[in-house]
């Protein structure tokens, strides 16, 4: 597969090269959002919250509201790189019985239905109590796409990348506003499918606004990978999504979601907001032109 | 992660920098008030009926504990990393008070994190922290102790790590933090080693220490780990008693997993959840342990046991009766295995015990412990 086309705004200094992996679903997903020139909008759920059938219901009406790719956590007892919202779903999930084998037969009824990539996000410990590799082998076949491990940093993970990539799983890695330029590159050079920009130092949750270094750390991004540059940990609403959707590829919303669902009086009132939310934000995430 | 690679750049440039070392060495004779004593206990060993009992006294550091010797050691890494806060998370309260107390000894801002149960459990030393300028920071997700406390101290610090230096109390954690704690608390072991020969012209059959997350333990270990003729020997809290499910007895029941950026030993369920602890003592109620005590486990250079609850408040009575010595019931555990062990080992041997802390902080606890119908309030 040939390189991505780049975002005319992007700055062009000298890129490394990067070939996504062939035939990955996310790379499919993200030339095509790139040729239409339209930001992906990627909602996160956590599986078991507030219930595993719900959690079905909604990844079916995120797809209904224009999702490009779904992220769905698979809950962790100790989730050191969540805010309290989902700290608070992901203890919920728990008490509720969802495991992992329980979100993969989530994930797995929603890739029967749509052919939306699913990028699942749990802890390392989590992969490793089944073996990892029976793992990796459990979520591929249950129509998987990507994988985010937040706790797996670049050089720890070192070991594990091969099994990750024999799975034919994307691995994506987390960047963050305070990652050198050089730890930029290989944490894109490791990455595949897109880089996951932190848009803040710290934890998942909802901030009133957007850092304002945010377009710096883009553009500096930009100039080391031709990678999708994704954005997410903070986002909020619209406002901000079209603000992150000017400038990246595709905007990551998960702490915002959870609150609604959290606040609301009862899961169908939660799950229309939500929907309603996804919509607001879809309209904001315009092609660019 | 940058600031994990800035911060092995700074210890492996300062400690062994003339100008650091003799910073911290001043700080550890005059300020804390090392070396600590390795004391006989004769009272004890005469009523043990077996080897020699040698207290290594870290009782009697400034603060209270052991863990004051890596403090200073971090604290003045941070002073020269230009960092302008500290926090920290805590179990029993001791780290925290000592962070604290360094933290106000070199002008930093400090914050430390602390499960809720544990605040209500260990009460002085949350007023104590806050006299000396800290903020506490009450964590209530989970089950409110040390594990928790130090996922709130993590999310901090991605979130602060520009200005903010993390003082890790054990030696868990990601790299480089099991090996800068060891390190500093090695003097543990240095000094006990060259007190012993000079006591007894040779050297200990055995070392015992408890293991929470395991520095006082590998301080006072790490020295010894080359004289293979001496036993090393972790004690862990077996809680209500290892067959309960209600204990920390990491190295004895646990499983390999990761945590808090380390692969070690772990307390968790057939899908890798973390489960819940309990230990009467806050500091060793800690689901997993340094990967360095894995290692030693697992290469068989030290052995590891567990002894409950009721045998380690047993054995604190004990010492405040024979010695006049208040322990914490973090090194209570220890010493209720220094007991059995004294025996089997015989007159002839000689056995040294870490007294990681003093109990002052224990004192509610050991009487409600005492006297069930008892509250904390009273």
């Amino acid at each position: 597969m040939a390189s991505f086309p780049r975002p005319a705004s992007a700055a062009r200094n000298s890129p490394a090269p990067r070939t996504p992996f062939a035939g990955s679903p996310l790379s499919a997903c993200f030339s095509r959002l790139l040729a239409e020139r339209r930001p992906a909008l990627i909602p996160y759920f956590m599986a078991g919250f507030p219930s595993a059938a719900a959690t079905r219901d909604l990844l079916a009406r995120a797809v209904d509201a224009g999702a490009d790719v779904l992220e769905l956590g698979s809950p962790f007892s100790d989730p050191l790189a969540d805010g309290p919202a989902i700290q608070q779903a992901s203890h919920h999930a728990l008490e509720n019985g969802m495991t992992l084998d329980g979100a993969l037969r989530i994930a797995e009824a929603s890739a029967a239905r749509a052919s939306v990539p699913i990028v699942l996000m749990t802890y390392v410990n989590v992969l490793l109590a089944g073996g990892f590799e029976l793992s990796l082998a459990r979520i591929r076949s249950a129509g998987v796409a990507g994988l985010i491990i937040p706790d797996l940093s670049l050089e720890a993970g070192r070991d594990l990348l091969p099994s990750v990539r024999a799975a034919r799983l994307d691995l994506v890695q987390l960047a963050a506003p305070t990652s050198p330029t050089a730890r930029l590159r290989a944490l894109a050079g490791a990455s595949r499918g897109f880089l996951y920009m932190v848009s803040v130092t710290g934890v998942t949750g909802v901030r009133a606004s957007v850092a304002s270094d945010l377009e710096a750390f883009v553009a500096r991004a930009r100039r080391v990978t031709e990678l999708p540059l994704c954005v997410g940990f903070g986002v909020a609403g619209p406002e901000q999504a079209a603000r992150i959707g000017r400038i990246a590829d595709g905007v990551v919303i998960g702490s915002a979601l959870v609150k609604l669902l959290r606040e609301a009086d009862g899961v169908p009132q939660g799950a229309a907001r939500v929907q309603r939310l996804l919509c607001a934000l879809r309209r904001a995430l315009p092609a660019r032109s | 992660m940058p600031a994990l690679a800035e911060l092995e750049r700074a210890w492996r440039r300062y400690r062994r920098e003339p100008a650091f070392v003799r910073e911290l060495s001043a700080l550890q004779a005059d300020y804390s008030g090392r070396p600590t004593p390795l004391y006989r206990a004769d009272r004890l060993t005469a009523a043990w009926k077996g080897a020699r009992v040698y207290l290594k006294r870290e009782d009697l550091n400034h603060t209270g504990a052991h863990k004051i010797n890596n403090c200073l050691g971090q604290g003045l890494l941070a002073r020269r990393l230009r960092k302008s806060r500290i926090i920290a998370e805590t179990g029993a309260g001791q780290h925290g008070v000592a962070t604290a107390t360094v933290s106000a000894l070199l002008g930093l801002d400090c914050e430390v994190y602390m499960g809720e149960e544990d605040m209500a459990r260990q009460r002085p030393n949350v007023y104590r922290m806050e006299l000396l300028g800290a903020r506490v920071r009450p964590v209530s997700s989970g089950t409110k102790t040390l594990k928790d406390a130090t996922n709130e101290a993590i999310r901090d610090w991605v979130t602060n790590v520009r200005d903010t230096h993390y003082i890790i109390g054990s030696t868990v954690g990601p790299h480089p933090y099991p090996i800068l704690v060891r390190e500093f608390q090695s003097v543990i072991g240095r000094e006990a080693r060259r007190q012993v020969r000079r006591a007894e012209g040779r050297l200990p059959d055995a070392v015992v220490a408890c293991v929470g997350g395991g520095s006082n333990s590998l301080g006072i270990f790490t020295d010894f780990v080359r004289d293979a003729s001496v036993r090393l020997i972790g004690v862990e809290a077996a809680g209500d008693g290892l067959a309960s499910g209600r204990h920390a007895a990491t190295l004895s029941k646990g499983r390999p997993g990761v945590l808090h950026g380390s692969r070690s030993y772990l307390l968790q369920d057939a899908r890798g959840q973390i489960q819940p602890t309990h230990s009467i003592s806050a500091g060793l109620d800690y689901p997993g342990v340094g990967p360095e005590h894995s290692w030693l486990r697992d290469t068989g250079r030290a052995v590891y046991v567990a002894v409950t609850d009721a045998e380690a408040l047993e054995a604190f009575h004990e010492l405040c009766r024979l010695e006049g010595i208040l322990p914490a019931l973090e090194s209570s555990h220890a010493l209720a295995y220094g007991r059995k062990l004294a025996r089997r080992l015989g007159r002839r041997a000689v056995l040294v015990i870490n007294l990681s802390g003093r109990g002052d902080k224990d004192v509610e606890t050991v009487r409600r412990a005492s006297k069930p119908n008892l509250k904390f309030d009273l």
